[in-house]
This record gives structure tokens, C-alpha cells and sequence, in this order.
């Protein structure tokens, strides 16, 4: 009722909707996992955003462009304000970012600034952002959340009372319990239609989908796939489908001796039988695999078919390779969504002759034998949170991340640099063929084979329209939304 | 008494100490690197260098006698640390959290226990016919039965098909009142055995026999001289039981979604965040610690034999 007043929107309500997690922090350059985002990128924009076709499109900068090499010049919105009212300007904008790749903030999404060498204020609405060599891929990492634009002067407080320039505003945050948002009627792209929003803490998915269907919820992300068929039959309930920017890998040690030979990594690209994983597993709702990026991430190879599921001819390289009778083991973090997945990854090998054992652990013991080149086979997926290819592949395959998250060990001289060509290449048709390249390259090593590209999914209730999901559950974009008369609880 | 009360809580002073280190070698041994455990897969975006540098922050470049040297010291200074996750102090984080499974244990609790006695008492009248069967085998069920199983039944029943109860959360007494009953229901069991076991014994004792003798009712032997007896081991076994109920308090605040101290200790152990392990784990210990010092006193008001000489 309070929330409906302060809104001022005669029939707007508020939607609920569930978090798996109770956030660590609603500070956008302090927190860590991605639930987290959804909640604070209502409360705060950042420069640019992506848009649903995965193209970059306008927030807090309504333009930009590149008045020279390696300068990203950003034109930013005049007249936005802060929920504490102290105006949005080009200052602002330069000491949030340099808040970012700040040691003292510890923000772990420095890393995507880290090519940028200067930031220059032009005027008061202008900022440059300086690399050299040319960093292409930095306009799409500015729509990465974590880089959301913070108050001047902003400190530790902000991530229990975030002050951001966003269509939400924060009222409200009882630990493990629910954080309460209120409309913004002044925000710079319009009131949002909702009178506010109630993320409720519910790290049991059973509990979420009893309180969905009781009504308590409007939205929840990611019903496994069986409970979404079934809501998709309840009156009142939409199911929606969305593409993702994951996709989930066999990931192969190429330094082990017997892996080494691409003869034999190729064999388990044809022995696998990813149509077990998308249609028995996920009954659908996951894509079969065309390459190693989502077929949403620009420039993307995308060639479903391209490892025809053949036993025959895994079992004749197998042969050639001297690997039959092979026994190897799996390693992969707890997850309860990869076990089966890794189950069909024995199974599939198994009936070409090779033995695997699963060994599961937790993502800390698994990401220490990963880096430290200890493992032989791995099933793990990567997000591509920016749709830019470089922030997978250079994080993933790239030579100087072996010990660090290049699990493959893989190092090629030819890939990296394709690879950091791309990045460097300002004409986009140049650099959409470098990176096709490298993806080329990387699928004839094939240091990971791609298992499938994941598929979102949500389910909503009570009228809801107008919401849109890029990429990622945790990308909700509320700006929009709007619940039918009533609904609102 | 004033000994006897200063020998407890020195006894839980020492108690406590070892938990610390406990506590602590044990996550120093165990395996993986609690900086990956900390920022999950977010590591993997992070170079070599800052991940060298964030984990000389956390000081786990420091071989482990010297942080667990540097915890005790802070500790000895009423500090707890702060969270390696949030940033924020390890004694707000707790306080916050603490009041919510406090809560459910005090309701949870004295429910256990009313419907142990009730059922225990039940089943000790009806000895050995077929109602004690069906009784004691009912309790049996429900605590073999996961508190997960029968939270989410009980959900499915109060919040979907009737929905007359909120379906989680922490809004207001309504709330409390399913996360209760299911945990009160795993926990009924062993207070009913124990009350059928004992009240059968006293019963059966010469004092009661007599009582009998001198033409008491049944009813009133078994209130005015029975039950007394038969309490004593029930109270012992509240105290001893409210440890195993913080354990299973984790489960029931994940399925009812209650903001308590169980899911936040999950959460950090998953996280790797050890200040916060410790201090959830201190505070849950001490919660322990306090409920049996309460109990000792109860037991003394009780039962005079429980007093030293």
C-alpha cells in the first residue's frame, strides 16, 4: 500500500520474485556472484547495456565513437540524478570506474578494465577511455554489471544502502530474508510501471515453485526442466525460453600424455552423444552444441552438426591414436545440474572402449587441480556475461591463463595471436573473421569439446508483461514490466 | 552453587576454546583453495597477480599457528573478524541471523517436547497394547523421515492446497509456525521414548508401587509421583538434543526460506569464509553452552540428587 502511494501510479504493483541467494553485497563493484546482479542493476544503470539481439545499445552514455585509435569517446545523458540527487557528470563517471580497478575496492571485475590506461574527462559530459594498444572488446565490457556507476565518494556503506541512478530505489534489505525496492517516478528513462519490487531469499527450488504456484511469487528463474513443463500447463502461468549465454564443456588436459594427441580428442567429440544431454536430460531445453560460443555471442561460430555423433569413427581414431582401453578420470565441482550430464560423458566414452571415473568435489579443491594442470578430463561451463567473444576465449584457451583458469592447458601460439589481433582490430568485419579464426582453430585442437549451449528459462504469473531477460537470469531488465490489475501482493 | 556455577562456565570457556581450534585447523586442512571457495567461479576472470595479492590480503600466505595466533588474539579483544564474502563484521552478520534460529529453537523446542510427553505418556499407559505400538511406531517414522520431506509435505499442504500459511520467510508469527512444526515433529521422537521408557520405570519403582497400595488413583500416581521422576531424563536430554536441533535447523530455514544462523553457517563453509565459520560456529556453540548451563539448573531445582555434596 505504502509502496503504491509513494509511486504514484494509481493501479502499479509490486513484483515478487525469488533469490537463490541472499546477496553478499549490493555494492556492484564488490559483489561477487551473479543473483546478486539482478537485484542491484535495478537499483543502478551502467554506461551502455546490452540489448536483446546482444547488441550494445545506449544507458547512461547515449552515444559514443572513436575519434582515434584506442579512444573510446562516451557522450553521456545530461540531466540524470542520483537517488540522493547529486548529479550524474563526466566526473562522476571517471571516479566510479577508477573505483573499480582500485586494489583497495577489490572489485573482481577490474579485470575488465585493466587495458584501459588513461580515463580523461573532456567536458562535462564527455569522458575518454585511453588503451594502447586498442582494446576493442571494452564497449562491450562496460554493459558487464559490475561496472555500474556509483555515487562520488561512494565507500563501503554503499553495499548495504546502494545509492545508484537506476529505475529502482533501495528501501530495504533484512539479511537472509528480503530485499524491498521502491519505483524511482524520476528516472531518466521514464517511471517504471511497477510500484516497486520484493526479491525474497529462497535458496530451496522446491520451496520457490511451492510458493510460484500458491502465488506468492510472479517470476522464478530456472525451474529444472521437468517442474517447467509442468507449470507450463497451470492457467495463469507463462513459461518463457530465452537463449543463454553458456554453454557447458568437456574440457581435455592436452599436456596429459595420452590426451596430447588431437587424434584422440576428436574421437570424443564423435563419441559423444549430446542428443542423450538435450533431449533426455534437459527434455529440450538446451541446444545442441554448433561451437564453443552461445550462438548469441556476437561473431560467434555457430555449426550445429559440425561433430556428428559416430562411434564408429571415435573407436577408428581411438585405434589410430593407440588409446583404446584408455582409462582417465573426470573431475567437476559440485553441481547438481552436471552430474547426469558427466554420466552421459562416461557412458558415451565407455561404449567406445574408454574407462572414466567421476571424481566431484568442491569448486575450490576442483579449481585447485584444475589450474595446477592435475586433471585429465573436466565438465565445467562457461558464461559469455559480455556476448564479446574475447571475454571467453582469452579467459579460457588463452596461453597466458594456463595455471590460472585455462584448465586445457592449452597454448597456441596461432590462436593467441588471432585472438589478440581481434581485440585490437577497430573495423568489425576485420575483426568478426579474426575471431571466427581462432574459434576455427580451437575447434580443430579442440582443448574442450562443447557438451551444449544452455538454454534460460523463467516462469511468470499474475499478468506480467514487459519484462525482458538478455542473455542471463541474472540480466532482468524491470524497466518495462508491469502486472495486471490486482496481482500485486 | 557460585562454584558450581563458575566450574560450568569455565568448562564452557575451555570448550569453547578447543572449537576455535578445531575449527580452524580444520579448514585449514581441508583440501582446495579458499580463495576459489570465496569468489566461486568469479576467479575465473581474475589474473595471476591479483589472485597472489587478494589472498595475501585474506593471509593465507601465513602458515596456520600464525593466523590461528592472530584470530585468538582478536578474539581475546571481543573481535570477531570480518567476513572474507561481504566485508562486513563477522558480529553483525551473526547478530544478524542468530535471533531467527533462537526463535525457532525456543518454539521448536518446548513443542518437541510437549508432544514427546504427551505421546510418551500415552504409549507408557497403553503399555504393550496396540495403540503403544501405533503410537511409538508413528514417532519413529517421523523422525527417520528428512525434516527436507516433511517440510516441503507440510508447504505443499498449508501454503498450496489450503494455502492458509505463508509459503516461507520471515513476515510474522504466521511464519514461525510451519518451520516449528516440522522441526519439532523430527525432534518428538526421542523425548517420547524416553518419557514411555521412564515413566514405565517409575512406575514400576517401590515408591510408586506403594502409592498404589495406599489407594491412589492411577492418574494421580502417575501425576503426583511418576511424571516427577520421569522428567528428569527429558530435561537432560533438551539440553543434549538442542545441539542435534541447530543441526537440523540448517534444512528447515532452507525449505521455509527463515533468515537463520543455519543457512548463513552453510553458506560460509560452501564460501570457504572461514572468520565467518568461526564466529557462526562460536555463537552456535555458546548458544549450546548456555542452553545446558540452563538446564543444570533446571535439573537442580529437580532433582536434589544432581546437587554436588
Amino acid at each position: 500500500m505504502a509502496l503504491a502511494l509513494l509511486s504514484g501510479t494509481a493501479f502499479a504493483q509490486v513484483l515478487v520474485t525469488a533469490l537463490p541467494i541472499n546477496p553478499t553485497s549490493l555494492d556492484p563493484h564488490r559483489a561477487l556472484e551473479g543473483y546478486s546482479f539482478t537485484v542491484f542493476q535495478q537499483i543502478y544503470d551502467t554506461l551502455v547495456r546490452l540489448a536483446e539481439d546482444g547488441s550494445v545499445e545506449p544507458s547512461l552514455a547515449e552515444r559514443w565513437d572513436y575519434p582515434e585509435d584506442g579512444v573510446l569517446r562516451l557522450y553521456l545523458r545530461q540531466g540524470v540524478r542520483f537517488h540522493d540527487g547529486s548529479p550524474l557528470d563526466a566526473q562522476v563517471v571517471a571516479a566510479s570506474l577508477r573505483r573499480v580497478v582500485d586494489p583497495a575496492t577489490g572489485s573482481r571485475a577490474a579485470f575488465l578494465l585493466t587495458e584501459v590506461a588513461d580515463i580523461r574527462v573532456v567536458d562535462e559530459h564527455t569522458i575518454d577511455l585511453v588503451s594502447d594498444p586498442p582494446y576493442l572488446p571494452l564497449l562491450a565490457n562496460l554493459t558487464f554489471p559490475p561496472l555500474a556507476i556509483v555515487p562520488l565518494g561512494a565507500g563501503a556503506e554503499l553495499g548495504r544502502a546502494p545509492v545508484g541512478t537506476g529505475p529502482f530505489r533501495f528501501v530495504s534489505w533484512r539479511e537472509g530474508d528480503e530485499i524491498e525496492l521502491v519505483a524511482d517516478p524520476g528516472y531518466w528513462g521514464g517511471a517504471p510501471q511497477l510500484a516497486g519490487i520484493r526479491f525474497r531469499v529462497m535458496p530451496e527450488r522446491g520451496a520457490q515453485i511451492v510458493a510460484f504456484r500458491a502465488g506468492d511469487l510472479h517470476l522464478i528463474h530456472d525451474p529444472p526442466p521437468d517442474a517447467f513443463h509442468a507449470l507450463a500447463g497451470l492457467p495463469d502461468v507463462t513459461t518463457v525460453t530465452f537463449p543463454s549465454d553458456r554453454t557447458t564443456y568437456l574440457e581435455i588436459n592436452v599436456e596429459d600424455p595420452l590426451l596430447a594427441d588431437p587424434r584422440v580428442r576428436r574421437a570424443f567429440a564423435h563419441a559423444l552423444d549430446t542428443e542423450l544431454i538435450t533431449e533426455a536430460l534437459f527434455r529440450g531445453l538446451a541446444l545442441p552444441p554448433g561451437g564453443l560460443l552461445s550462438p548469441l555471442v556476437r561473431d560467434a561460430v555457430h555449426e550445429p552438426g559440425r561433430f556428428a555423433y559416430d562411434p564408429d569413427l571415435a573407436r577408428a581414431l581411438l585405434r589410430e591414436a593407440g588409446a583404446e582401453g584408455a582409462r582417465l578420470r573426470l573431475d567437476m565441482a559440485n553441481d547438481s545440474d552436471l552430474d547426469a550430464v558427466a554420466e552421459v560423458v562416461q557412458a558415451s566414452l565407455a561404449a567406445v572402449g574408454v574407462q572414466v571415473t567421476i571424481h566431484k568435489m568442491d569448486f575450490a579443491t576442483f579449481f585447485e587441480l584444475s589450474s595446477s594442470g592435475d586433471t585429465q578430463l573436466s565438465v565445467g561451463f562457461w558464461g559469455c556475461d559480455t556476448l564479446e567473444p574475447a571475454f571467453t576465449l582469452f579467459a579460457a584457451l588463452h596461453s597466458s591463463q594456463v595455471g590460472g583458469n585455462n584448465g586445457a592447458r592449452y597454448a597456441n601460439p596461432a590462436f593467441d595471436d588471432l585472438l589478440e589481433r581481434a581485440m585490437r582490430t577497430p573495423d568489425a568485419d576485420a575483426r568478426a573473421e579474426l575471431y571466427r579464426q581462432a574459434q576455427e582453430l580451437a575447434l580443430t585442437d579442440l582443448p574442450m569439446v562443447p557438451l551444449y549451449h544452455h538454454v534460460g528459462t523463467y516462469a511468470k504469473r499474475g499478468g506480467l508483461e514487459g519484462e525482458r531477460i538478455v542473455a542471463s537470469s541474472f540480466l532482468l531488465d524491470l524497466r518495462q514490466a508491469r502486472l495486471a490489475e490486482g496481482a500485486g501482493r | 552453587m557460585v562454584r558450581f556455577l563458575a566450574g560450568r562456565i569455565a568448562g564452557g570457556a575451555v570448550t569453547l576454546l578447543i572449537l576455535v581450534v578445531v575449527v580452524h585447523g580444520l579448514t585449514a586442512l581441508t583440501p582446495g583453495d579458499p580463495l576459489a571457495a570465496v569468489l566461486g567461479p568469479s576467479i575465473r576472470h581474475l589474473p595471476a597477480d591479483e589472485i597472489a595479492r587478494l589472498r595475501s590480503d585474506m593471509g593465507l600466505d601465513r602458515p596456520w599457528p600464525v593466523r590461528l595466533a592472530l584470530y585468538l588474539g582478536g578474539l581475546a579483544r571481543g573481535d570477531l573478524g570480518t567476513s572474507w564474502r561481504s566485508g562486513r563484521s563477522v558480529a553483525r552478520e551473526v547478530g544478524d541471523r542468530l535471533p531467527f534460529t533462537l526463535a525457532l529453537t525456543a518454539a521448536a523446542l518446548p513443542l518437541a517436547i510437549g508432544i514427546g510427553l504427551v505421546v510418551g505418556v500415552a504409549a507408557a499407559a497403553a503399555a504393550r497394547t496396540a495403540l503403544d505400538t501405533a503410537l511409538t511406531g508413528a514417532l519413529v517414522v517421523g523422525s527417520a523421515v528428512p525434516v527436507y520431506w516433511t517440510g516441503l509435505l507440510l508447504l505443499l499442504a498449508f501454503a498450496l492446497a489450503w494455502n492458509v500459511l505463508p509459503s516461507g520467510g520471515a513476515g510474522g508469527a504466521a511464519h514461525l509456525v510451519l518451520p516449528t512444526a516440522t522441526l519439532a515433529l523430527a525432534s518428538a521422537a526421542p523425548f517420547a521414548r524416553l518419557a514411555r521408557a521412564s515413566l514405565l520405570e517409575a512406575l514400576a519403582a517401590p515408591h510408586v508401587v506403594a502409592a498404589r497400595a495406599r489407594g491412589l488413583s492411577r492418574a494421580a500416581v502417575l501425576r503426583r509421583h511418576a511424571l516427577r521422576n520421569a522428567l528428569v531424563p527429558v530435561v537432560t536430554l533438551a539440553g543434549l538434543d538442542l545441539g542435534r536441533m541447530l543441526g537440523g535447523v540448517v534444512f528447515v530455514e532452507a525449505v521455509f526460506a527463515w533468515p537463520g544462523l543455519g543457512r548463513l553457517i552453510v553458506d560460509a563453509i560452501v564460501a570457504r569464509d572461514l572468520p565467518l565459520v568461526q564466529g557462526a560456529a562460536l555463537a552456535g556453540a555458546a548458544a549450546v553452552i548456555l542452553a545446558n548451563l540452563a538446564v543444570d539448573l533446571l535439573l537442580w531445582a529437580l532433582d536434589p540428587r544432581t546437587r554436588p555434596a
